[in-house]
């Protein structure tokens, strides 16, 4: 057969990318009988492929299923079985699969019915239909310098152990750049090329392990540079010391991938957004706006393996002209069981209603409504109560929220500084959304919400809502602003119109401020009042030489408002972010232009200054206090939410509160009396703070450190899987990996007798994370929460206990 | 720092004020109360205050079983430690009441003087738990005993390498101070904190001798040993105190509880006596 008339021979489908996705998709063309045609430029599962060696792959979310027709196995399991699972099912399905770079799509003509597809080996292929399974990996980026397609130039890195005692330097400081630094440091002598000076975009546990071995001297960490040119042996850098040469053998860069999206718009497959990380519009059927060019699998939504597969299966019966609901089909309705109508349906109306939905594909949307629950709400019914400590977000699907505007309260000893007029609740109505607070500050519901009519709200919770904001930044952008909006009609301005607010919103810019550093000194010229949306700060003032505390304020706190009374406009105190912070800052010229239209809230402003005025003169704290603020600042206490403090004057050091902590949770302590830092004789020991924005739940697989309405962060042990990413995570070092035991109690005399230890390890327990769930099992004395090390200490040394009380009433001043 | 409340103080000296206000109450009752033939255990009042007592004997021992109920509620322990110290300072007064401050060379007595142990034991270590813990901190602050130990190991790991090219006498002593200084031992030493054959002493002194009649390099060695051997001796002062500050911590229970066991018995056996005999 001649190339001319192979070209000719039409298939019924062509596959685009071997992922789970598009090895569904063939299984299924296989089983279907269609002609059909897989193309993968790199090997059978590229992405999973290139998981380090034995890493669990997961098969998340554990609700929905893998569709029983589909050819191919999967469930959790190592990457090899995983692999081999997939390797195996396509071989018996009888799918023509084709690997290699020569069969890399280069360009797509023609329409529905007579799709020509050329290749990078030029051969092309006539087909009905094209199912896009490619991913989001889409074209690594080069360095585009001279010297940047070297052999000695690797833009990814399957192999660690390939190389040894080479001089590799690694350019980029994201996760990808870390993970293959790590990996190489062991064998070679690895240096990494920075752009900046430290690794914000990574996750936390990637940064706290790069960070620890460049101080350890083990990797090399060239801060603020670029490279300019690659020749065999070296690269030049351009650094701020100007131009260095660094010797190499091996340059990875992993500069990131930019999304496909030229080459789908060259097939004409339209954007819903001009955002970078976009994904394109499709149809329920998967279809895009180009007829007969489907698209499945991550560049649909979300990259979970299951929902790829399902989908891979899914679209060829649609192609087929056969109706098939998708498999999460079962699951959305059981969650629209209370409204009117089948399920896409609904999902049209939800897409209709709710503005922030409007730009995400279906399947987006779907995926996120599996995380979601929609609930009912009779007129009057409380949605969340001021101080609880949840943290999911809500749509208002169908029928109007009020949101209670908590009564100012009265500051410390402050006499008659009425706040200011009373402020009105706050009505949201359908298509709006409120829980935005709490979903960004991590601290408790600023206010009550109540339903004001029967109304249908769309409860998700924070992490899915955290995966929405991270794929679609539009959701991320509307979600922000109207947290701006609101934090300024709250703690502001609550009786101007929303218009004027919009106007003032769209003028601030919301800043970040690391942990320790300053956000402003006492001194400076002001550049603006600073609502604080993330974080907690110190307020500080230079006094005899030192630098005397005055104020701990967390988050939802104004700062920066004294300057504006001030004659000469300059900050008379210094402002620290006690851990990493993002404030809002409105600019001064700014805010006095709207002061200027709104007179009423100078008064508001004046009543705020006199406040913190008495505060301050109350809190004529001694050095001490503020030593021990300090201390606390330093070992992190900005942002607990509830932290265990011994003292060491009371601490008699007989380890009952280990025993007890041990004894009421599986046989193992929670919290150890005698590690962690000590101040005078104030002691923190090594016990979970409940952080406020907890860094264990931003990496956990299976999702099931949990957050409770009282505040504790827990863990589910039945879920967990033991991976240890929330050990890792947690920057104070309090969860552990251990296997429970099981109790065996002893009865009274022989506790007596032979002291207290009542459980034996069970060698068959699997190992989990454990960490303090302040007790949350125990019953609840009225009022407090349970804690069984508080409740056991004979002497009353230790307490568990809300950090900004603690430094209140250190300070002198608080209740 | 006034969140932190001690047992001593706690709910304000709710406990002191309870057990004064009984202590005020018997004694008035005991002064007002006139009984044909004078107080003594077998009259009325006798026997109501007896009862009193050996039920508030059995009440304090009770604090063994709620210290050990790890998943309770209500009061905190250290509220009940409270009232276990000033309700238990009680018995003080009520016996010899009970007694009409009767006493002889009898089993009676010898029940009185348990009890008195008891509580004077108790004494002990209400004072040991007031003044030992701020010390402990200052022996060693923010720090953990291993730590301690870690840097001794350090240093012998140093001394070691030093003494290997130093005169043998030298390096026989700074051997000694290596396997042969002693932390802790039998009570006796725990509680003393002194070791009159200190190996590291003792090395000191004979590192501080051989000094003397050595010159150059040798002698800067020398003076590097002098100078971590008093670090080290330094470091085995501090954690031995920190071992007599945890043996006395721990010392006086193991005479209260046993005392108190053995009081309960006294009592139960003067009871016997009491009504057998009568």
């Amino acid at each position: 057969m001649d190339q001319e008339s192979r070209d000719l021979a039409r298939l019924d489908v062509v596959i685009v990318g071997a992922g789970p996705a598009g090895i569904a998709a063939g299984a299924q063309a296989a089983a279907r009988g269609l002609s059909h045609v897989v193309l993968e430029r790199g090997r059978l599962a590229n992405t999973v492929h290139r998981y380090q060696k034995g890493k669990h792959v997961m098969d998340e979310p554990p609700s929905l299923g893998l569709r029983s027709e589909i050819g191919l196995e999967f469930s959790a399991g190592t990457r090899e079985q995983v692999l081999e699972a997939w390797e195996r099912g396509t071989t018996a399905a009888g799918t023509n699969l084709r690997t290699g770079a020569q069969c890399e799509v280069t360009a797509v003509e023609g329409s529905q019915g007579e799709f020509v597809v050329s290749l990078n080996g030029g051969e092309r292929i006539a087909c009905a239909n094209l199912v896009l399974a490619i991913g989001l990996q889409g074209n690594l980026r080069t360095f585009g310098i001279p010297g940047d397609d070297s052999p000695h130039v690797l833009y990814q890195l399957d192999d660690p152990d390939e190389h040894v005692d080479k001089r590799v330097l690694v350019v980029g400081a994201g996760d990808a750049a870390i993970e293959n630094a790590l990996a190489l440091a062991d064998q070679n002598e690895v240096a990494i090329v920075n752009r900046r000076d430290e690794f914000p975009r990574a996750k936390p546990r990637n940064r706290t392990l790069v960070e620890a071995e460049i101080k350890a001297g083990r990797i090399a960490h060239y801060v603020n540079s670029v490279p300019k040119r690659i020749e065999s042996d070296l690269v030049v850098l351009d650094s701020p010391d100007g131009e260095i040469s660094v010797e190499v053998d091996l340059v990875i860069g992993r500069l990131g991938a930019t999304p496909p999206r030229s080459f789908l718009e060259k097939i004409g497959v339209e954007f819903p957004s001009t955002d970078a990380g976009a994904v394109p519009g499709i149809s329920e059927r998967y279809e895009s706006n180009v007829p007969g060019v489907y698209i499945v699998g991550a560049l649909a939504g979300y990259p979970l393996i299951k929902s790829c597969m399902n989908q891979g299966y899914e679209v060829i019966e649609h192609i087929l002209g056969n109706h098939v609901e998708p498999a999460d089909t079962p699951l959305l309705a059981e969650k629209f069981a209370e409204l009117d109508g089948d399920v896409s349906e609904i999902l049209d109306r939800i897409q209709a209603r709710l503005p922030i939905f409007r730009t995400i594909t279906n399947v987006q949307l779907r995926e996120f409504l599996v995380d979601s629950t929609v609930h009912r709400v009779p007129a009057g019914e409380t949605v969340y109560l001021r101080n609880d400590f949840s943290d999911s977000f809500y749509s208002i699907f169908e029928g109007a929220v009020r949101i209670v505007i908590p009564e100012p309260e009265p500051a410390t000893g402050t006499p008659d500084v009425s706040a200011s007029e009373p402020i009105d609740d706050i009505i949201l109505q359908q298509g709006q959304f409120f829980g935005e607070m709490s979903l960004i500050s991590g601290r408790r519901r600023s206010a009550t919400v109540v339903a004001d009519t029967e109304c249908y709200l769309v409860e998700t919770p924070r992490l899915a809502m955290i995966k929405l904001m991270r794929s679609v930044p539009d959701v991320s952008r509307i979600i922000d602003s109207v947290f701006v909006l609101r934090k300024l009609q709250t703690s502001l301005a609550p009786n101007v119109p929303l218009d004027d607010l919009w106007a003032l919103a769209t003028l601030s810019e919301i800043e970040t401020c690391r942990r320790g550093s300053v956000l402003f000194e006492e001194g400076d010229e002001s550049d603006g009042l600073h609502l604080i949306r993330r974080g907690s700060v110190t307020v500080s003032r230079e006094k005899g030489g030192g630098e005397q505390i005055l104020a701990y304020l967390p988050a939802g706190n104004i700062v920066g408002e004294m300057a504006f009374f001030a004659p000469d406009g300059r900050r008379n105190a210094t402002v620290r972010a006690t851990i990493d912070c993002e404030t809002i800052r409105l600019p001064t010229d700014v805010l006095q232009d709207f002061l200027e239209e709104h007179p009423e809230l100078i008064k508001r402003l004046a009543s705020l200054e006199g406040e913190r005025l008495v505060e301050n003169a109350m809190r004529a704290s001694d050095r001490k206090a503020t030593g021990v603020v300090d201390f606390l600042m330093n070992a992190g206490a900005g942002e607990a939410t509830d932290i265990l403090l011994i003292d060491e004057a009371l601490c008699v050091r007989c380890d009952n509160c280990e025993t007890a902590c041990a004894s009421t949770h599986d046989g193992i302590s929670r919290l150890d009396r005698e590690a962690g830092p000590t101040f005078a004789t104030v002691h923190i020991p090594t016990s979970c703070r409940h952080c406020e924005n907890p860094k264990c739940m931003t990496d956990c697989p299976t999702d099931v450190i949990h957050r409770h309405t009282n505040g504790e962060v827990w863990i589910d042990t039945d879920g967990c899987i033991g991976c240890g990413n929330c050990s890792t995570n947690c920057p104070y070092g309090v969860i552990q990996l251990a296997k429970l035991e099981t109790k065996k109690p002893r009865n009274l005399f022989m506790q007596l007798m032979f002291g207290d230890r009542t459980s034996t390890p069970d060698p068959d327990a699997k190992t989990v994370a454990v960490k303090c769930d302040l007790c949350r099992n125990l019953p609840s004395p009225v009022g407090a929460p349970a804690a069984a090390c508080v409740s056991s200490c004979p002497t009353g040394a230790i307490i568990r206990v809300n950090p900004k009380r603690y430094v209140d009433e250190s300070m002198g001043g608080g209740d | 720092m006034s969140i932190h409340q001690s047992f001593r103080s706690y709910k304000r000296y709710r406990h002191a004020k309870l057990a004064l206000l009984c202590a005020l109450i018997v004694v008035i009752a005991y002064a007002a109360i006139d009984l044909p033939g004078g107080h003594n255990g077998g009259t009325w009042f006798g026997y109501g205050l007896g009862t009193i007592s050996a039920a508030l004997m059995i009440w304090l021992m009770w604090y063994g079983v709620r210290k050990r109920s790890y998943a309770t509620t209500g009061s905190p322990l250290s509220g009940w430690l409270s009232a276990h110290v000033y309700l238990g300072l009680l018995l003080l007064l009520f016996v010899p009441l009970h007694a009409g401050f009767q006493f002889g060379l009898n089993v009676h007595t010898a029940a009185f003087v348990l009890v008195v142990l008891v509580v004077v034991s108790g004494g002990a270590g209400v004072m040991f738990y007031g003044a030992l813990p701020r010390r402990m901190t200052e022996n060693k602050p923010g720090e953990k005993i291993e730590a301690l130990l870690e840097r001794i190991v350090d240093i012998d790991t140093e001394c070691a390498t030093i003494a290997a090219g130093m005169p043998d006498s030298v390096s026989a002593s700074v051997a000694g101070s290596i396997s042969g200084t002693r932390i802790g031992g039998g009570l006796i030493r725990q509680i003393s904190r002194r070791d009159p054959a200190c190996r590291t002493s003792q090395a000191l002194g004979s590192v501080r001798n051989a000094a003397t009649e050595l010159d150059g390099a040798a002698r800067e060695d020398a003076h590097r040993l002098l100078e971590i051997l008093t670090v080290k001796r330094g470091l085995v002062v501090r954690v031995r105190n920190d071992v007599r500050m945890k043996a006395l911590l721990d010392l006086w229970l193991i005479v209260h509880v046993p005392l108190a066991f053995a009081s309960i018995a006294a009592v139960i056996v003067h009871v016997f006596a009491v009504f057998y005999y009568r």
